[in-house]
């Protein structure tokens, strides 16, 4: 059974279309990588897998492990395995940091039946993997990305897939804004959570994040459909001839 | 009924003169009307035709929920000697009848001119003075119990801080029953003297609650106040401060809590009288259902008093379409070389936010009382006196707790 599968599914905003039609199937151990022109669709796609209000699905649905997840809110979406890292990761002045991954990883273990995270392991488990990110302990300490470099949320949004282990990802343009050491972290850190467990999926502007993690699949995502898929020469092509050609063959 | 009983405690010829203006002045003016400025947003006209019954006789034989250490206990307005504690060294209390100095502060105009004041004053029995000197390290507690339908408590009390002396005093309001608490509070800070000041008004939803407090602070006093309405279908906190001498420096912060239908008013008066003072007054109301807050915040700065740093912000929250915002910030400036500020806001709870806490797991439910809590932790993290803080975060942790059963 795959992963994902996204079958014809069309959204929109208010009265505007932005979704006409995706067709996708991810299954768990791949990385299928997605570009497309800015205004494409690609973080609308993202918020509408992950149960965003204010779009309305028009036609097609989205299953998770052979599940239409269509009802679902946001957080039982998460709570079943869906994580987005946001291309743009908000803040939360008065929310702390530690309290916050901690409200998110117990939700998830309430919902299995488990216990509360043990304090002090959890404190561990966060410096651990923090350390591993290159994150620094006043980060942790601090309000939810309140004050952080833009850098400094793109690690901390992978620093919380980490925590939540997502059976899957959706990663939207988790490298912009990353310097290039940065990238190799953050990349280092993404790829430590690859596995046959998980299914990812990767928006990107940049071949370069794609040298880094290396996709089963690329798709081309333009105009609310996805015109192309391919396997990771397709990002090269993209990266030579920009995506006018695959618009106008389309 | 209180009209009734006002008369013929005037009849009976046995009220001190404190009272017996007070009495006066009520008899003739009644409760405040709608049309007065100071009650255009809290209508009274309810408690107008109640027939509520004071106590002066009410004696609570026990009380197992009281706090520990040093207390003062009022029952339905009037003081309870034996459930109170000795106090620490640097307190005594005195009757009021016994220190006609303390009493006198009772009229005072912001009080004698003010309705609930003068019904209180008016009714007032066993009436406490508390004198401060000193430092005094561990906190007072004072508890207001007031219980009974239809009831009325009036407790009275005059607190003097002397120069030089600190202390932190937590003020607790509790009660049941649908009656009406009206607590008169005058305190006069001293020169150089420090009050750190707590107060948690959770009576029960369909108490009334109005009180009123004037304070004079004197050259260099600092008071740090933090307070929380939780409590009451109607609710009125009215400070009527004055800043008698020179860097004063005075920090307010006020939380309400409203839901269902209640209403709940912060008023206050902030008076520079004299140069090179800074008040600092910040409230945080959070309003749910079809719930009513009010903030009225007046601050003046007399000609004389250059160099004031006056500043009051209002944040209000609100999590229902239904509930409504009234805010009226004013300054009335006659100084020209100041730094004062108001203002006040009104907003809900981001969608972007609840989204993000939500996309992590999170449940709609406990993400929005996670961003209550941030809303208010903005304000209480500034706080650093735990004495103060605890029993504030305690009553914010109950009503929001109530919330998420609610939902
Ligand atoms: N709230 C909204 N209301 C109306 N239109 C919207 C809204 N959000 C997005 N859109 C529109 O939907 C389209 C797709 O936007 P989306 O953010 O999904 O693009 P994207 O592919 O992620 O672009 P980028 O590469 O710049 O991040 C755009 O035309 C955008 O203007
Ligand atoms: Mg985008």
């Amino acid at each position: 059974m795959a992963l994902l599968e996204i079958k014809d599914l069309h959204a929109s905003i208010g009265d505007t279309e932005i979704l006409k039609g995706i067709n996708l199937t991810i299954n768990k151990g791949e990385v299928h990588a997605i570009m497309g022109p800015n205004g494409s669709g690609k973080s609308t796609l993202s918020y509408v897998l992950s149960g965003r209000d204010g779009y309305e699905v028009t036609g097609g649905d989205i299953l998770l492990d052979g599940e239409s997840i269509l009802e679902l809110e946001a957080d039982e979406r998460a709570r079943a395995g869906m994580f987005l890292a946001f291309q743009y990761p908000v803040e939360l002045p008065g929310v702390g940091g530690m309290s916050f991954l901690r409200g998110a990883v117990n939700a998830r273990r309430r919902d299995e039946g488990l216990d509360d995270i043990d304090n002090l392991e959890f404190v561990k488990m966060v410096r651990a993997k923090a350390g591993a990110l290159g994150i620094k302990d006043d980060m942790l300490k601090r309000a939810v990305n309140v004050g952080f470099s833009g850098g400094e949320k793109k690690r901390y949004e992978i620093l919380q897939m980490a925590m939540l282990e997502p059976s899957m990802a959706i990663l939207d343009e988790t490298d912009s804004g990353l310097d290039v050491d940065a990238l190799k972290i953050v990349s280092e850190g993404v790829n430590a959570l690859r596995g046959d467990h998980i299914g990812m999926l990767v928006i990107t502007h940049y071949q370069r994040l794609l040298d880094h993690i290396v996709p089963d699949h690329v798709h081309i995502l333009a105009g609310g459909k996805i015109l192309k898929s391919g396997d990771k020469n397709l990002a090269l092509e993209v990266e030579k001839t920009g995506y006018s050609g695959f618009i106008d063959a389309a | 009924m209180l009209h009734d009983q006002l008369k013929s405690r005037l009849d009976e010829g046995q009220l001190s003169p404190v009272s017996k203006g007070a009495a006066t002045r009520f008899l003739e003016g009644g409760f405040p009307k709608p049309q007065e400025e100071a009650w255009r947003f809290t209508n009274l006209n309810a408690l107008r035709d109640r027939s509520f019954v004071a106590m002066p006789d009410a004696n609570l034989a026990a009380a197992d929920d009281l706090p520990d250490g040093a207390r003062l206990v009022f029952y339905n307005g009037v003081f309870q000697a034996h459930l109170s504690s000795d106090l620490p060294q640097g307190m005594t209390v005195v009757p009021l009848s016994e220190d006609a100095a303390l009493a006198a502060r009772l009229d005072d105009e912001r009080l004698s001119g003010h309705a609930i004041a003068n019904l209180s004053v008016g009714m007032m029995t066993a009436g406490l003075g508390l004198r401060v000197s000193g430092d005094v390290e561990s906190p007072l507690h004072v508890v207001f119990r007031n219980d009974g339908a239809d009831t009325s408590s009036h407790a009275v009390l005059v607190m003097d801080i002397a120069d030089e002396a600190s202390c932190t005093v937590i003020e607790h309001h509790h009660g049941t029953g649908d009656g009406l608490s009206a607590p008169v509070l005058s305190i006069t800070l001293g020169k150089s003297a420090r009050f750190n000041h707590g107060r948690v008004q959770s009576e029960d939803e369909n108490r009334n609650h109005l009180a009123v407090m004037a304070m004079d602070i004197a050259e260099k006093g600092q008071y740090n106040a933090l307070s929380v309405q939780t409590g009451s279908a109607l609710s009125r906190a009215e400070n009527r401060i004055a800043l008698k001498g020179e860097d004063v420096d005075l920090t307010m912060t006020t939380l309400y809590l409203a839901n269902a239908k209640q209403v709940m008013d912060v008023t206050s008066l902030v008076d520079h009288q004299m140069p090179n003072c800074t008040s600092r007054q910040i409230v945080r109301g959070v309003l749910d259902d079809q719930a009513k807050g009010i903030f009225q915040g007046k601050v003046i700065v007399a000609r004389d008093a250059q160099k004031t740093d006056g500043n009051q912000m209002s944040r209000t929250l609100l999590l229902s379409r239904k509930c409504e915002a009234d805010a009226k910030p004013e300054l009335e400036i006659y100084a020209d070389d100041v730094a004062c500020s108001h203002g006040a806001t009104v907003g809900e709870i981001d969608d972007n936010h609840l989204f993000y806490l939500m996309s992590r797991g999170i449940s709609k439910t406990d993400a929005r009382q996670m961003l209550i809590e941030a809303f208010l932790a903005d304000v209480l993290d500034d706080v650093d006196n735990e004495m103060l803080k605890a029993p504030v975060e305690a009553s914010v942790a109950a009503w929001l707790k109530a919330l998420g059963d609610k939902a």
